[in-house]
């Protein structure tokens, strides 16, 4: 059978313990690509405030990652796929806001830089059921100082004609998070959250040059589900940043692949979601990839995301205003971001070099129909990567 | 409209298909190699033919060539033949793969995809053990290692076996 | 929102109808969709690292260990 060899990228995203897109099967016709090792190096950086008025540091967050991943077949019909990822992070983060002159709010940064790590483990395993259905369980880990998150995936597909495939599976994750000098900070000690998620998928192949794939993803979060190092102006106090203890949360993805000719293609992703917290969020991402003479690809790209704020959300309350929740996380605000980015990709025999960088720039002016209150927290950052890749086969 | 022509045209599909199964006469071909001789699957009445669908971008069948290979160098002499039609729509891709996978049978080319379609087949890659009459007495969807054995066995069988017998 | 709304519906609906009329692809046919760039992720890795970007840096993320990606990012 012809069936794809890699793991769903959906659990390749869940293992490297990052958000993961709604899963689905990569389509029959793609062909292996185990056993196979790669290696990446990511630099993060996120730009300076400039302009917006800043007490304390002006530097921001920097993360070096460096991640490991390997492919194998495990027998006829499984393959198994390893990733271990770390992380270095240091810098300040917006810590709470107050209002400034003309309410306008100022940001405060956390005063000291934070330097911490972070160390990651994924597998997963996925076995040709036969008839080009496909069963993948994976596992996860990851650490670092102040908490650890353990988590598992099941998903399967089917074929239901030669062009239609459905795709369905969940996961759930355990986290648990003890603040780093809580008790100098007066922050929480010991904490935990508990994510459960569901998806559904179907794929079609429309044509012998593009396929279309559409899925929707349900979450449910409960636990501790603030952040320990934010807080709220309140009135006259910082008040630790206070959320409700679950959130459902509901997206729907679209995906779009068109040949344009032997050489070049164009991928074409949508996502829009909702959640009990009063957000709502579209992204279009597009990219072009684009084969060149000599073994090179070049894949340029943009990406466009807006968020409308969550209903507890401001850069300052006035202390009769402030309900039984209120944060002032620039992630919980309203902003547009626009991103482009530039990669490279060279084959040499059995390696594989590829290089990339993409910029990402995200304000309140870019949200569409507007962003109802001020984000000053809201963050521009720079990512470059470079990576190699080795065939076995 | 659209749907009862979608559906007609499945339906002639599923007859087509149903032509090439095991205990049927195989649909008779002909094509050119990458050498540019002709041949046809008539060239071989009498002989034991073993017909297998491949393209370069199937990822199985880059395991099942070399196993093939053995397969038609083990049983040697001029009774059993390997023919495997290539259904690369670019020559130049199925070349290259043929550089790096060498083989000694023959390889026949179809970039239109004509005789996969009287074959009615399934999906890639897609084999046929066809006897010394005409007839399919093997048809393998997908590859794993274990056809090939099941292959041998029932090779060294219908060697065994003259033109006539059933 | 609305309008992209419609858009996006529009293009689903589209892309099905077209499915829908044109012949079904066959097993052969389907070498150019077995291309790396026709993957719905030609790279896992970098698609791994990406979406960690832009989901700890964004409120919604649709998934396990999200508003932080799984870590206590920042």
């Amino acid at each position: 059978m012809n069936t794809n060899k890699r793991p769903s990228p959906s659990l390749s995203l869940l293992l490297a313990a990052s958000a993961a897109l709604v899963g689905h099967k990569a389509h029959a016709e793609e062909t292996s690509t185990a056993p196979s090792i790669g290696y990446r190096f990511n630099v993060y950086d996120e730009d300076a405030f400039s302009g917006a008025p800043v007490i304390g540091s002006d530097k921001r967050y920097h993360v070096d990652t460096q991640q490991l991943d390997f492919s194998g077949n495990v027998g006829e019909r499984n393959t198994l796929n390893v990733d271990a990822t770390h992380e270095v992070m240091s810098g300040s983060s917006p810590w709470y806001s107050i209002p400034g002159p003309n309410n306008k709010p100022i940001q405060v940064l956390s005063g000291a830089t934070i330097r911490d790590h972070r160390s990651a483990i994924s597998a997963s395993l996925m076995h040709d059921a036969g008839g080009n259905s496909t069963t993948t369980g994976s596992v996860s880990y990851s650490a670092e100082r102040d908490y650890h998150a353990t988590a598992i995936g099941l998903e399967h597909t089917i074929p239901l004609n030669t062009a239609l495939t459905l795709g369905f599976g969940g996961s759930l994750s355990h986290d648990v998070i003890e603040p780093t000098d809580a008790e100098i900070f007066d922050r929480i000690r010991h904490a935990q959250k508990n994510t459960y998620s569901a998806f559904g998928s179907l794929s079609w192949v429309l044509n012998r040059a593009s396929v279309l794939e559409s899925g929707i993803q349900l979450n449910y979060q409960s636990g501790y589900l603030s952040d320990p190092y934010k807080l709220a102006t309140v009135g006259e106090a910082q008040l630790p940043d206070t959320r409700p203890d679950r959130r459902t949360e509901a997206a729907w993805l679209v995906r779009y692949r068109l040949a344009i000719n032997d050489n070049a293609a164009l991928h074409a992703d949508s996502r829009v979601a909702v959640n009990s917290w009063g957000q709502k969020s579209v992204t279009l991402d597009a990219s072009l990839y684009q084969t060149l003479p000599g073994d090179w690809q070049i894949i340029p790209g943009v990406r466009y995301y807006t968020q409308h704020s969550a209903r507890f959300y401001a850069p300052f309350f006035d202390a009769n205003d402030a309900g039984s929740f209120y944060s002032s996380d620039y992630r919980l605000g309203g902003f547009g971001s626009v991103a482009g980015h530039l990669d490279l990709r060279k084959q040499f025999g059995r390696w594989e070099f590829t290089a990339g960088m993409e910029r990402y720039h995200a304000t309140t002016r870019y949200a569409l129909g507007g962003a109802n209150a001020a984000n000053p927290g809201a963050v521009s950052y720079t990512r470059i990567f470079a990576g190699l890749d080795y065939h076995f086969d | 409209m659209q749907l009862i022509r979608t559906v007609l045209f499945g339906l002639a599909l599923a007859v087509t298909a149903s032509a090439a199964e095991p205990g049927t006469q195989a649909p008779g071909f002909s094509a050119k190699t990458f050498e540019g001789k002709q041949i046809s699957l008539a060239d071989y009445r009498g002989k034991i033919v073993f017909v297998d669908f491949w393209a370069s971008w199937c990822s199985p069948c880059r395991e099942s060539l070399p196993l093939y290979d053995k397969l038609a160098a083990d049983f040697g002499g001029d009774d059993f033949i390997v023919i495997a039609v290539n259904l690369d729509e670019t020559a130049a891709d199925a070349k290259k793969f043929m550089a790096e996978h060498p083989v000694k049978y023959t390889v026949v080319q179809d970039p239109d995809g004509d005789i996969p379609k009287v074959f009615g087949v399934s999906g890639m890659p897609s084999s046929y053990l066809i006897d010394r009459d005409g007839t399919i007495r093997q048809r393998h969807v997908g590859f794993s290692k274990k056809d090939v054995d099941m292959l041998r066995a029932e090779v060294t069988k219908l060697l065994g076996k003259p033109a006539g017998a059933s | 929102m609305r309008p992209d709304f419609r858009l996006l519906i529009l293009l689903v609906v589209a892309a099905l109808l077209a499915g829908c009329a044109t012949k079904p692809v066959q097993p052969w046919e389907r070498g150019r969709l077995a291309k790396w760039d026709m993957r719905w992720d030609p790279d896992p890795m970098q698609a791994a690292a990406d979406d960690h970007a832009h989901f700890s840096k964004e409120g919604t993320s649709g998934a396990i260990g999200a508003a932080g990606g799984g870590c206590g990012c920042n």
